[in-house]
């Protein structure tokens, strides 16, 4: 894992400090889908993993597709119970534009392969062990899952269980892999 | 016949303490840490950090608890590649291990995972009590868990098999439970699992032992909206009134901290009473429980995290001095501007000192502090910080009635984990009497 430590303060202080705010549109696709937007886009924290199989994810290789980080344990109970709809949803949309990256900071592997066996998730699992993803982030509970934008700009953020494949959260991403680059 | 046996027991006891708070009051002298204190506070004399254990395995937050004797005990968990063990540990005044940690699970119990300490509870005869959460492989079940109970009736030499603590048979999660036990033998547990949960996600369940943990009662849930990934606390107070602390889910999806007592070594439980309406909102795990103590004057010390309704996360402590029913306007412990304060843990001393300790939080750091309180929690001394590495978190502290204290934590030195542990003696400690 490496992180530019000054981009992570940075983002997690602004992230932190003023999480921005929902639009009062109320046709915002954000909204609608109960996704927080976060104001002013800035750049996401850059990182690179391990997945559980050895692979090293670098987020610079994902620019050009809209990335949603969710963050989860093996501990926690919502998480569990939200994967099976991000696992939809990475189905339901086209994976040259979209990816789904679960972060963990467990470091039980074997915990983690049953966890994705059990649940057939088919999306990287990423393995944050030093926690400094998930602290760039601003991580203070799970799930949390963040959504970057093609330009590599964090423009989303849920704190909770969400139903990732519902409506209104299909038309949210597609909504971001519209916007211009 | 018994009562002159408890009498030369405790005398026993308290010379003991005494020889070691001796022992711990020349090894500090020399390495007392300078605190920039207000001119009318004496600092706590820390004495050195002492690494427990490190390597490159994954190790769990420690455990710590004085014992009948004085000495301070260390329980945690670590994995390899391909099993994990809980282990326990005895721990000098100087801060060295009196002995190789003792595995306490036998093979088969290994623990389910690392992402909190071990229970640890010290009975009033020198029991040893550990609790820990195993996988339960029932085929298709997803993170299933049993809670055990070890004791060790040796000192912590050895530990018996466990006994299994939840009685419903179910493949599911039964897990973030605490321990305590009584001066009678009674062992006390809560945790939360998943069979009685309403909207929440857990339901915060307890049970006892009533032969010093050889059998396990019945379990009964205390309240059915736990947050589901808040551990519970459990504590006594000096009238034997057992009392458990823990994160409930109000309507709204609202967070708070409520406590409830037993009057009844633990056979019921009063309705949950809210320590304040923070109106904490948050659909998710947040993994903060609340952390309670008592003094020997009954009052009731709670320490918990929030984010109120401003997202901005606060540590508070407040005080009851009425069993719970009203508590003060908390003490806000906090007072970086630039980082931000987690994982609050609390101990309080019989007179009343309270030691709190948490981590300090950046992008790019994570440190272990400290303040003391010695006025019954009115006020804090400054903030002391206790750790040197980057990234240290999972804070512990315990404390003995003659005024030592203990915090213990967990620092990453990727990829090497490390288990640290510093004594101290509260100020004025050579006022602070055994009780």
């Amino acid at each position: 894992m490496s992180l530019s430590p000054v981009l992570a303060a940075a983002v997690v202080l602004a992230a932190l400090g003023s999480p921005g705010t929902v639009s009062a549109d109320s046709v915002d696709p954000y909204r609608a889908a109960g996704v927080q937007r976060i104001n002013g886009a800035p750049t996401a924290p850059l990182f690179a993993m391990t997945t559980l199989d050895g692979r090293t994810v670098d987020s610079t290789s994902l620019r050009g597709k809209v990335v949603v980080v969710n963050f989860w344990a093996t501990w926690c109970g919502p998480c569990k119970d939200e994967m099976p709809a991000l696992q939809r949803l990475r189905r339901n949309l086209d994976e040259r534009r979209f990816e789904v990256l679960a972060v963990t900071t467990d470091r039980e592997p074997e915990a983690i392969r049953q966890f994705a066996r059990i649940l057939n998730v088919e999306f990287p699992i990423l393995l944050d062990e030093t926690k400094d993803v998930s602290a760039a982030f601003g991580v203070r509970g799970l799930p949390t899952t963040v959504v970057i934008d093609r330009n590599g700009r964090w423009v989303g953020r849920a704190v909770g269980p969400r139903e990732w494949d519902s409506p209104a959260m299909v038309s949210l991403f597609e909504h971001v892999m519209e916007t211009p680059r | 016949m018994v009562g002159s046996e408890r009498r030369i027991r405790t005398r026993q006891s308290a010379i003991r303490s005494l020889v070691m708070s001796l022992v711990f009051g020349m090894s500090v002298a020399v390495c007392a840490a300078v605190i920039d204190a207000a001119p009318d506070r004496i600092p706590p004399v820390l004495g050195e950090k002492s690494t427990l254990r490190e390597g490159p395995g994954p190790v769990s937050p420690p455990a710590i608890r004085f014992d009948r004797t004085g000495t301070l005990r260390v329980a945690w968990f670590e994995k390899n590649a391909t099993a994990g063990d809980v282990y326990l540990l005895g721990v000098g005044p100087d801060g060295r291990p009196l002995s190789p940690p003792v595995r306490v699970n036998p093979d088969g119990a290994e623990p389910e995972a690392l992402h909190q300490s071990p229970g640890l509870a010290a009975g009033s005869e020198g029991e040893l009590y550990v609790t820990w959460s195993t996988p339960n492989k029932t085929a298709g079940a997803l993170f299933a868990s049993d809670l055990r109970l070890a004791r060790s009736m040796d000192g912590g030499r050895t530990f018996q098999r466990p006994v299994l603590v939840n009685d419903d048979g179910l493949p599911i999660s039964h897990v973030f439970e605490d321990v305590v036990a009584d001066a009678d033998g009674r062992v006390y547990i809560a945790w939360l699992d998943g069979r009685a949960k309403d909207k929440s996600g857990a339901g915060a369940v307890f049970a006892r032992s009533q032969d010093k943990g050889a059998t396990i009662g019945a379990n009964f849930v205390i309240d059915g909206m736990a947050c589901p990934c808040c551990r519970p606390v459990a504590a006594l107070a000096p009238d034997g009134t057992l009392w458990v602390a823990w994160r409930k889910t109000f309507p709204g999806n609202v967070r708070d901290i409520v406590v409830a007592s037993s009057t009844d070594k633990g056979a019921s439980f009063s309705q949950p009473m809210p320590v304040r309406k923070d109106g904490w909102v948050f659909d998710a795990c947040p993994h903060r429980g609340p952390s309670i103590a008592f003094d020997r004057q009954g009052r009731l010390y709670v320490g918990w995290y929030t984010e109120g309704t401003s997202e901005q996360p606060r540590i508070y402590l407040a005080t009851s001095d009425d069993r719970g029913r009203t508590f003060s306007e908390p003490v806000s412990l906090h007072t970086s501007t630039t980082a931000l304060p987690d994982h609050l843990r609390i101990a309080v001393h019989p007179d009343g000192a309270v030691i709190a300790v948490w981590e300090e939080v950046t992008g790019v750091r994570k440190r272990v502090v400290m303040r003391v309180s010695e006025d019954r929690g009115r006020s804090f001394g400054p903030v002391v910080t206790l750790s040197e590495g980057a990234k240290a978190e999972q804070p512990a502290v315990a404390v003995h009635d003659d005024g030592r204290f203990a915090v213990s934590w967990v620092e990453h030195a990727f990829p090497h984990t490390r288990i640290v542990v510093q004594q101290g003696r509260l100020p004025r400690g050579e006022a602070r009497q055994p009780t």
